[in-house]
């Protein structure tokens, strides 16, 4: 089995070929049905997401699509230049393509390191493609050992610890300070575009009252609506009203464009008393600053700037980027293991159906041989039972090496022939002095090329590797050669996608 | 980096230990010294009751409501404990002349009073950890590796009201003990100290508990007095073992007491001349 990657992403692709080739909805659906109805034997999962576009292929080793079959179809569908598009493309093949899905799985390959939304699209494409049956036993196996992989490696290196944007690193910042937020009262100043961002975080801790207020009443107006700010307990609050907001709250973000600052010691400590010294967190994001640095002097008042804040995101980023490093032996690991497993699994599923078509064959042949000898004189049965005896071996013989020889014979122009000579050797546990035996037998012509020499370019139909003969008493016949005899050997030859 | 389970685990191990071995050489004494043994006879069996319950008092907290490293500022305080019970135990042993209902029930008081201000001192330390790493912007890219300021102040007055609330009537019971005294207060001046230092330590607590409302007090103020309130109880205790022998510290009448072992780990016996002569007086009032 074979394991492609086809794909762009964000390191790859800008946005706008991104954009093209976003596949979601029916465009999705269409893809799906395109690579079922042409390759049915291949299993497939599209990871799509806003940084990435990804299809994942598994398929028998010498079938379809090929990589450039697949951005062809991408590229037809989306409308995009072929060329384009294969020269944004990553394509990956086996342990590659699996270890780039556990790297994406563990946000290694994230624009924000190690974010863990992608591991629940992962599971979302997942699931897609399952319900679509275009899921097989491979990719359900990597698929789910690299789900597993994922939270692992996340839970013990900790690559998802920490946050990166302004707005979920004050919404630390809250959590250190309190416990609990449904008896709090958060307060915006300001309405620019950082307010909004970051009040929209501070707002899903579900404040007992946020309310907002800004030197422009509409602006403030305006970003309430935006952040669906209604009810009794939140809103926009006049300006004129700071002191008694300053008062009231336990955390403050504020992000205007005022030149001053807004807060100052002298302002803040008169209303100590009134607030009964209750601990207030200030995230002051606007530059200038709108709180005078005196004020985190006093007592119980937590006051971080937006260089504590953006210190803390490259903080975090250096982590995750060191964490991320000493977890990628660990995927590459993973992935070899999954490769193996997959090997292992095929070959034994390979094994097995090689078996069921031995038997096959032997069955055939035995049922051929009995009717033969049943229609014999019951006297001259034991004259013509040697002979029947090798009839019957020689018939199972041929017809057991006359399909993989005959695709030998047929291998297309630099198939590596030496390799597959090789690989008889090996598997059949063919000694040197054999081979020197048969290239002696005057019967057996001689090989055409020597033990050293590189694989041959094609083999002819008189190659020794086409060196079965039928018995001089018994030829074969076409029928034999297709394995007609049993309606179940011409139904071997069918691959069967397993699903 | 946040406390993995395994370190939790780890940290929950000595208190566990520390609780289950507390217990045992109570019982230990309880079982291996004599006949006559009453619960709280000396100091070394009040030392060993706060080991057990502090101990056991952050095992329940750490199950139900988890604060990270509470178990690590709990670790020194058993230590202390422990290590002053064997001092007690072994070095400075005197027991109590427990002739009444009263004194048992001041002795227990006070003990488990003592206890839940330990804890309200270790949670004081936390807050003001807490707050320090806060205020120097230390570790913010770490995930948080302790509870939030408000959990740990509310562990801290809970603590303290529990601790209050026994420790006031344990305070009250040594007053109707030393109102039943003939011994002049003027011949007593350890047990003045002693009393006023109780005073104290009542004093912080009262304030702390009433923290809402003397704001002034909030935040590191209060994690202050808390542990300073530890700190003054174990100074009381410190005075109480220090106390010398008084006529109102009277040998224990019913002295036939023959093997009264002083050392808690250890099962030598000590000797009766020992004891005689050397009644230990009880934290908060004389005997």
């Amino acid at each position: 089995m074979r394991i492609l990657l086809v794909g762009i992403n964000h390191r790859t692709a800008a946005i706008d070929l991104r954009e093209r080739i976003a596949l979601a909805g029916d465009r999705l659906d269409r893809v799906y049905d395109r690579i079922s109805a042409d390759f049915p034997l291949a299993e497939c999962i599209i990871l799509t997401t806003c940084n990435r576009t990804e299809i994942y292929i598994a398929r028998p080793s010498h079938e379809s699509p090929t990589p450039d079959q697949l951005l062809a179809l991408l590229a037809e569908t989306c409308d995009v230049p072929r060329d384009t598009l294969t020269a944004a493309s990553i394509q990956r093949q086996n342990e590659q393509a699996v270890a780039h899905l556990l790297r994406v799985a563990c946000g290694l390959d994230s624009m924000i390191l190690g974010e863990p939304q992608v591991l629940g699209q992962i599971k979302h494409a997942y699931d897609r493609a399952t319900a679509r049956a275009l899921v097989g036993p491979i990719l359900h196996r990597v698929f789910q050992e690299t789900i597993r992989t994922a939270k692992r490696t996340r839970s013990t290196t900790g690559i998802d610890a920490g946050h990166l944007s302004i707005g979920s690193i004050a919404v630390d910042f809250a959590r250190r300070i309190f416990q609990r937020f449904d008896d709090k009262t958060i307060v915006g100043i300001g309405a620019g575009p950082i307010a909004k961002l970051t009040l929209r975080h501070l707002a899903d801790l579900n404040p007992a009252r946020l309310w907002l207020t800004n030197r422009s009443p509409d602006r403030a107006r305006d970003l309430a609506q935006q952040l669906d700010l209604a009810g009794p307990n939140r809103g926009p609050r006049p300006f004129e009203d700071l002191d008694q907001l300053l008062t009231e709250a336990d955390i403050i973000l504020t992000a205007t464009a005022a030149p001053t600052p807004l807060i100052t010691a002298d302002r803040f400590k008169p209303l100590i008393r009134r607030r009964r010294h209750r601990p207030l967190l200030i995230i002051d994001l606007a530059v200038p600053r709108d709180v005078q640095p005196a004020v985190a002097a006093l007592r119980n008042v937590f006051l971080y700037n937006i260089d504590d804040l953006q210190s803390v995101a490259a903080d975090t980023n250096d982590q995750r980027k060191s964490l991320a490093d000493a977890a990628e032996p660990q995927l590459l690991t993973a992935a070899n293991q999954t490769m193996a497993a997959i090997h292992n699994q095929d070959i034994g599923r390979t094994i097995r159906a090689l078996r069921q078509r031995l038997h096959n064959y032997a069955d055939a042949e035995t049922a051929r041989t009995l009717t033969k000898l049943a229609a014999t004189d019951p006297q001259s049965l034991a004259d013509k039972l040697p002979d029947a005896l090798r009839e019957h071996t020689h018939r199972l013989i041929n017809k057991i090496l006359h399909l993989p020889l005959s695709k030998l014979d047929q291998a297309e122009q630099g198939t590596h022939l030496g390799f597959y000579a090789a690989a008889l050797h090996r598997l059949f546990g063919i000694e040197e002095h054999e081979q020197q035996n048969e290239t002696q037998s005057p019967d057996t012509p001689a090989p055409d090329t020597a033990p050293d020499t590189p694989p041959a370019p094609r083999v002819p139909l008189t190659s020794p590797l086409v060196s079965v003969q039928p018995s001089p008493t018994m030829p074969i016949t076409s029928r034999d050669r297709k394995g007609a005899g049993s309606p179940a050997l011409a139904n071997q030859s069918q691959h069967q996608k397993p699903r | 980096m946040t406390p993995s389970p395994a370190n939790t685990t780890a940290l929950r191990l000595p208190v566990a230990a520390s609780a289950a071995a507390a217990i045992a050489i109570f019982l230990y004494r309880a079982a291996a010294l004599h006949a006559g043994w009453q619960p709280l006879e000396s100091h070394a069996d009040g030392l060993l009751l706060i080991t057990a319950v502090f101990a056991l008092a952050v095992l329940a907290i750490q199950h139900y409501d988890p604060i990270p490293k509470l178990n690590l500022f709990a670790l020194p305080v058993l230590t202390l404990l422990f290590a002053w019970a064997f001092c007690a135990a072994t070095f400075t042993f005197r027991p109590f002349h427990i002739d009444s209902v009263w004194l048992t029930a001041h002795l227990a008081a006070v003990y488990l009073g003592s206890c839940f201000v330990a804890l309200a001192g270790v949670a004081g330390a936390l807050y003001l950890h807490a707050r320090r790493k806060l205020n120097r912007r230390a570790d913010l890219a770490q995930p948080p590796n302790l509870a939030s300021l408000e959990r740990i102040e509310a562990l801290l007055i809970h603590a303290a009201t529990v601790g209050f609330v026994t420790l006031t009537a344990g305070l009250a019971l040594g007053l109707v003990i030393t109102l039943n005294d003939p011994t002049p207060l003027a011949n007593r001046q350890h047990f003045i100290l002693k009393l006023t230092l109780a005073a104290t330590v009542w004093l912080f607590y009262a304030v702390l508990i009433n923290v809402r409302y003397a704001s002034r007090f909030r935040g590191p103020r209060a994690a202050w007095l808390s542990i300073a309130g530890f700190a003054l109880l174990l100074a009381t205790f410190a005075i109480v073992a220090a106390t010398p022998q008084t006529k109102s510290n009277p040998t224990k009448p019913n002295s036939n007491i023959t093997q009264l072992d002083p050392a808690p780990f250890s099962a030598a016996p000590a000797t009766t001349d020992r004891v005689e002569n050397n009644w230990e007086v009880p934290p908060c009032a004389s005997s």
